[in-house]
């Protein structure tokens, strides 16, 4: 059985419905509607977008559902992302951050971890100047609001 | 334009970093610093004295520290002085731990009285605790013991006192069944390292007669029913038999009980712990210990080939075989290996042949640990 998904742009993705299922709120939506041919409108996402989850959806159709972690420690999670994930987040910062906004939107929780990490990872060993270049983020912080905070956060420096 | 990750999603992206990169993470602007400085300070280790000084700092000010202390969660430290000024914010600064540890100090295994002092005060001052480590031993081993079960009846982990290599604290047997009989009724995890002394050990005159049964008695009615591990390095295997049949929900036990033993006592089986396990689990855990004295391979070998398996149809689980001594011969421990194989192989597949602990020299443990095949499968090569 397949469903079609269509994009903001207005294009349809015919895909398997065990592949849409990968997102939880599709699972929802076609849970609610029974069975029916109408396509589902993505309205936040675009067809490039959604290319790219349908891709990673297609790779992962058949991973056991993730139960989601008891734990609330943030140091228990692991940093490793398995190969064929890093590969396909090898994309542009924009594209990357997409991906995982649409992750977001349609509930597939695996790409958003993956995606998270991801920008962790690039996060990684880097100052704030040049995390802020790889992300396009604007400072708004006075450099004395900055120096304020970096010193009362000197604790958390590995020295 | 490029889109901005929404609070959320900065937040499970500041999840996957330590505190160095997150430190950095938050001065990117200040959507990102309300967003996750409040995750960096809800894990405050600080191992150096550097670092606690620079934690210090935050208490020059009263509005700077009580800006950060709701978020503090768990704290861990080396450098107890840290304690006392958390302990003079007053409730407004909404500080709540749920966790405390006192990281292990290489030079100065055994806290100073001024620590024990510190730090006993404020565990009185934070009943919430739901976890605690302490990776020190005190001479007041008693007073903690005491102290965390009156005053902490919410601990979910404790670990107390179990220091690598070093000698666990001497406490007497009835401050060691009370404190069993009282702790946290929630405690799920629990570590402990102490050395049990009778009465007539410490010389101090006893009008109870037995004390070690009529505490035991009282204790039978205390159960544990949320503890899944239990650790305990101690020397008394009586004192937490009666505590173990009252946890049925264990699922791993760590028990090195024969590294104070002396004789050879091949089954240990009929021990009051094992018989406590054996109720709880219906499986008999079977350790075994050859002495020092003993370091002949063959021997050791014949030794272990008399050890049958069950007799009384009690499904029989070898946890631990220990070989003490230095094994001389040539064949290094070829035949011994060959003897566990065959012999206790009852619950010890050949996966978990290389788990067999060898203490003392971990003989067994270095030859099954690298290189050394299953009989059937070396045959086959």
């Amino acid at each position: 059985m397949t469903v079609i998904l269509v994009s903001s742009d207005n294009q349809d993705f015919k895909v398997d419905k065990e592949v849409a299922e990968r997102s939880i709120l599709i699972k929802n939506m076609l849970e609610d509607v029974g069975e029916s041919d109408s396509p589902i409108p993505l309205p936040n996402v675009t067809s490039a977008v959604l290319t790219k989850v349908i891709e990673y959806c297609e790779h992962h159709r058949n991973d056991p559902v993730q139960v989601p972690e008891e734990t609330d420690d943030p140091r228990k999670r692991s940093n490793d992302i398995e190969e064929w994930d890093m590969k396909f987040m090898q994309v542009d910062q924009e594209m990357l951050f997409e991906i995982i906004l649409a992750a977001n939107y349609l509930d597939i929780k695996p790409l958003l971890d993956v995606g998270c990490k991801t920008v962790a990872n690039i996060i990684k060993g880097k100052t704030p100047e040049e995390i802020r270049k790889a992300f396009n983020i604007v400072n708004d912080f006075t450099p004395e609001e900055e120096a304020q905070i970096k010193k009362e956060n000197e604790w958390a420096e590995d020295r | 334009m490029s889109p901005t990750l929404p609070p959320e999603i900065q937040i499970m992206v500041a999840q996957n970093l330590k505190h160095q990169d997150l430190s950095r993470a938050v001065l990117l602007n200040k959507a990102w610093y309300s967003n996750c400085n409040p995750l960096l300070y809800h894990t405050v280790r600080l191992s150096t004295p550097l670092q606690s000084q620079r934690f210090l700092r935050l208490f020059v000010s009263k509005d700077r520290i009580t800006r950060h202390a709701a978020h503090i969660k768990y704290l861990m430290t080396r450098h107890l002085e840290i304690l006392q000024p958390l302990m003079r914010l007053d409730n407004t600064s909404g500080l709540s731990l749920v966790g405390l540890e006192v990281l292990a100090f290489r030079a100065l295994h055994s806290l100073t009285s001024e620590e024990d002092d510190l730090l006993l005060a404020f565990l009185k001052k934070n009943p919430q605790l739901l976890h605690l480590t302490i990776r020190r031993i005190s001479g007041n081993a008693e007073v903690y013991l005491s102290t965390i079960a009156k005053y902490l009846p919410n601990l979910r982990t404790l670990s107390i006192f179990d220091v690598l290599g070093l000698s666990p604290p001497l406490v007497l047997r009835d401050a060691a069944v009370r404190f069993l009989d009282t702790c946290s009724a929630d405690l799920e995890q629990l570590v402990l390292a102490w050395e049990t002394l009778s009465y007539d050990e410490v010389g101090i005159d006893y009008h109870g007669g037995d004390d070690g049964d009529k505490a035991l008695d009282s204790l039978k009615t205390k159960t544990h029913p949320a503890l899944r591990f239990l650790s305990a390095r101690v020397n008394s295997d009586s004192v937490l038999a009666s505590f173990v049949e009252g946890s049925p929900g264990l699922k791993a036990v760590i028990h090195p009980e024969f590294q104070n033993r002396l004789v050879n006592t091949p089954f240990q089986h009929s021990s009051p712990f094992h018989l406590a396990l054996q109720k709880i689990t219906g499986v008999r855990y079977m350790e075994h210990s050859v002495p020092a004295t003993i370091s002949d391979d063959r021997t050791i070998a014949s030794l272990i080939s008399t050890i049958n398996n069950s007799q009384d149809g009690v499904l029989q689980q070898w946890r631990t075989i220990g070989i003490e001594g230095v094994v001389c011969g040539g064949g290094g421990l070829d035949e011994t290996v060959k003897a566990i194989v065959n012999n206790c192989a009852h619950g010890l597949d050949e996966r978990y042949v290389c788990n067999i602990v060898a203490l003392g020299l971990s003989l067994v443990d270095q030859a099954v640990g690298s290189d050394y095949q299953h009989p059937s499968t070396r045959h086959s090569h």
